[in-house]
Formats: C-alpha cells, structure tokens, sequence
C-alpha cells in the first residue's frame, strides 16, 4: 500500500520503503521541517556535526519535487548563464554557478563515503537546439561560461546525433553538451 | 542520505508542521500530532514554504510540473536530454532498467501552472508531453505510458533561489524557490543551512541568495 495521496512518481514508486520514524519529543536543539533533498542533505551535515537534528516530514521522505522531478543534477543556473549575466550581474552569476559546482563536488564525496545506492552516473546532459535561434542561444550561453571559466560544449547536429542512438528529427541543430552533468535516481538519494 | 543522517544521530518524525512561533529565544513548532520547542529551525519545503513563513508568500510562487514514465526500451539515451520545444522546456532521460521519465510542456496549462498547488497530472498537458519524443525522434516506437503524475516546484521572480535567515522570525532559516532546479544547489545549501542553524549567523557564501537582493524587490524597486 502507497503512502503516497497522490499519483506517485517513478522514482517514489521504485524507492525502498520510508525509513524508520519516531515519536514527535517535546524539544530539540535543531528542527529540519522537510524531507526532501535539500532537507535530508541539511539534516546530513547537521547530524554529522553532532548536532542530533530532527527531521519533522510531512508524508514521507522524497514526497515533494525531489520525488516527482527529472532526475537530473546539472549544473548551473535556471535560466540560461548568458541571461542569468545580465539579470544578475557578472559577480552574482559566477557565484550561483560556482556554488552548484561545489554542491556536485559534495554529492560526489558523500554518495561515495555513505555508500549510497542512487544510481548516480556522470553521463553528461545535452540541451538541444530547435532551429537557428535557438542554436544561436546556445552559442551566447556557451561563450558566456566560457568566459568566467566554466566548462561546456557547444555541438553541432552530426556531434548531438552521435549521442542519441535514433534518429533526429530535422528541426534539431545541435546542442549544448555539459559533460561532467550527471543523472541519479531522486528518492533512493534522499532515503539512502 | 536520511538513513545516512540517522546513522549519524539524526531522528525523523512524520508529522504535519502547522505554524512556526518565535518566543522567549526558542521556535514553537506546532505539529498536527502535537508542540515542540527548538532552539532553531530550517524550513525546507520549498512549494510549502509560504504556509509556514508568510512573509514569503510573493517571494516563492508554487508552480506545478508534470511528467510521465514510458516502460523500458532500448537504450537509446545516455545522457539527461533538456529540450524547448515549448517556451516552458521539456526533459528526459532513460534509466538503468531502460524506461524514460519526461517532463515539461507547462505551457499548454492554463496560466502555465502558475499558482497551482494540486498534485495531479491533467490530460492536456500530458497528451503534449506525449507528442515530444514522437516529434523529435520520428523513428522511436513502441513508447507505452506506464505512470502519470505531477509535483510543486516554486519560482522567484529572478530565478535564483533564497536563503537566507527568516524575516522577523528568530531562530528561522529558511531556503527554497528552486524554479525547477533545486539539485545542483541540494547538498551545498544543506552545508551551509546547518552551518547558520548551528552559529547563528548568514554565512557569506549565500550573500547572492539573501532575500534583500536588488533582483528580489518589486520592480519599481530595482537598481
């Protein structure tokens, strides 16, 4: 039986069961409310500190987006780092980019020391152009990475193709290849 | 990483967090199965957050995404995939076992999905999920949905999410407004959260996430 009210995900309907919970005490020193990544991930380093946090969780663990998302960890901003420049501010930018970089390098070192199964693979991610614009787009993007010494690629339509084992459709012209973007499975991240 | 924390010290209890109350230098937290007094707190819940912390109710908007699984085919994907076939953007990738998780085509919902806080999927966006991969890959067959569904991502108005110490709420931390691209920030912020829940003070390395930033005011506000 689910304990999920609403349709779960894939990644919650392929998760091991909730681990184990207790009463609610009357205090503590540190409350984490949530128990999604970023919830379990500050609970993490609290408890690794020494702290004894407790983690109040609504439903069950990964219930929220982690649970229901793509199961992607790429790098970078929201929007497209060409934009997030111009929006921000060059200083702003670098630093939001630098900060998902440093949280990759810390996923990298406790999914190795915690020893947790989530299927986490550096497979790269592709962000396929449709058309000249969109291709355009993906050149500023590129540029602008590259000139605050961030890595990616820009591939033509022959490169993208060489990645994806069927054929493309005409409208694809090429990609922006971040290579060191990894894919994981959500909920066996946040349970592990 | 909770059954990590666990065996770090860290306890879990299921329970509903209703209000967060700053007194006499500790956070009343109320629970649907009963109080309990913190010494500090970190909200985390991202869609959420505006139930427990008000101030935030403009800050973070809850969005609703949707997406689908297809069951196991060939490998045919090995990298994540991010396209914008429409202005809202698409994702997929194919597991281990071979399925595809894909998602996206909030643009087809009425108002975007902006302010929509149901956890359910809804045919017309996911009939247009369902058109990308046929559309992009004319020569990809045998796609069989096997699950539908939906979750709640929250957007600020510049795209970077906050964190930052509670407005007028002692003792509260708080981070979220993710705009659908909360886990490269997930382990980072978690660090950094525990170690402002720990000192008591901002650490520096979230200064571009403060909620004070020009890119946060109300327009009329900015620069």
């Amino acid at each position: 039986m689910s304990v999920f009210h609403d349709a779960p995900s894939y990644w919650q309907a392929t998760a091991p069961a909730p681990v184990m919970s207790t009463d609610l005490p009357a205090t503590a020193q540190i409350v984490v409310v949530g128990g999604g990544f970023f919830g379990a991930a500050t609970a993490y380093f609290l408890a690794h500190a020494g702290a004894a946090p407790l983690v109040i969780e609504q439903v069950a663990p990964a219930y929220g987006a982690t649970g229901r998302n793509g199961g992607f960890h790429v790098v970078g901003t929201a929007e497209g780092y060409a934009d997030a420049v111009v929006r921000l501010g060059r200083d702003t930018a670098r630093a939001v980019m630098q900060i998902t970089l440093d949280s990759r390098a810390l996923l990298r070192q406790v999914i190795a020391e915690e020893q947790i199964a989530c299927d986490y693979r550096e497979t790269g991610h592709l962000s396929l152009a449709l058309g000249d614009a969109q291709y355009a787009d993906l050149r500023r993007h590129v540029a602008a990475l590259h000139a605050d010494g961030f890595a990616a690629d820009l591939l033509d339509r022959h490169q993208t193709q060489e990645l994806i084992d069927t054929p493309l459709s005409d409208e694809i012209t090429g990609a922006l290849y971040g290579a060191e973007d990894a894919l994981l499975h959500s909920a066996r991240l946040v349970m592990g | 990483l909770i059954a990590a924390a666990q065996r770090h010290g860290a306890r879990v209890a299921i329970a509903r967090v209703e209000s967060l109350a700053p007194q006499n230098g500790c956070v009343r937290v109320v629970t649907n199965r009963g109080v309990l007094e913190a010494g500090s707190v970190v909200v985390t819940v991202n869609a959420w957050t505006r139930d427990l912390i008000p101030a935030l109710h403009e800050t973070m908007m809850p969005v609703r995404g949707q997406a689908l699984a297809y069951a196991p085919i060939r490998r045919v994907f090995r990298a994540g995939v991010g396209a914008a076939v429409t202005p809202t953007g698409e994702y997929w990738h194919q597991t281990p076992e071979g399925a595809i998780v894909i998602g996206g085509c909030r643009a087809c919902a009425p108002g975007r999905d902006v302010g929509v806080t149901e956890m359910v999927p809804t045919p017309a966006v996911t009939a247009a999920i369902e058109q990308i991969l046929p559309r992009l890959f004319p020569r990809l067959d045998g796609l069989t949905v096997t699950r539908r569904w939906a979750g709640l991502m929250a957007f600020t108005a510049d795209y970077v999410p906050v964190a930052d110490a509670a407005p007028e709420m002692p003792g509260v931390w708080v981070a979220g407004g993710f705009c659908g691209h909360g886990m490269p920030f997930g382990m980072r912020f978690g660090q950094l959260l525990a170690e402002a829940a720990l000192t008591g003070a901002t650490p520096s390395a979230l200064m571009p996430f403060r909620l004070a930033r020009p890119t946060l005011q109300p327009p009329h506000l900015q620069r």
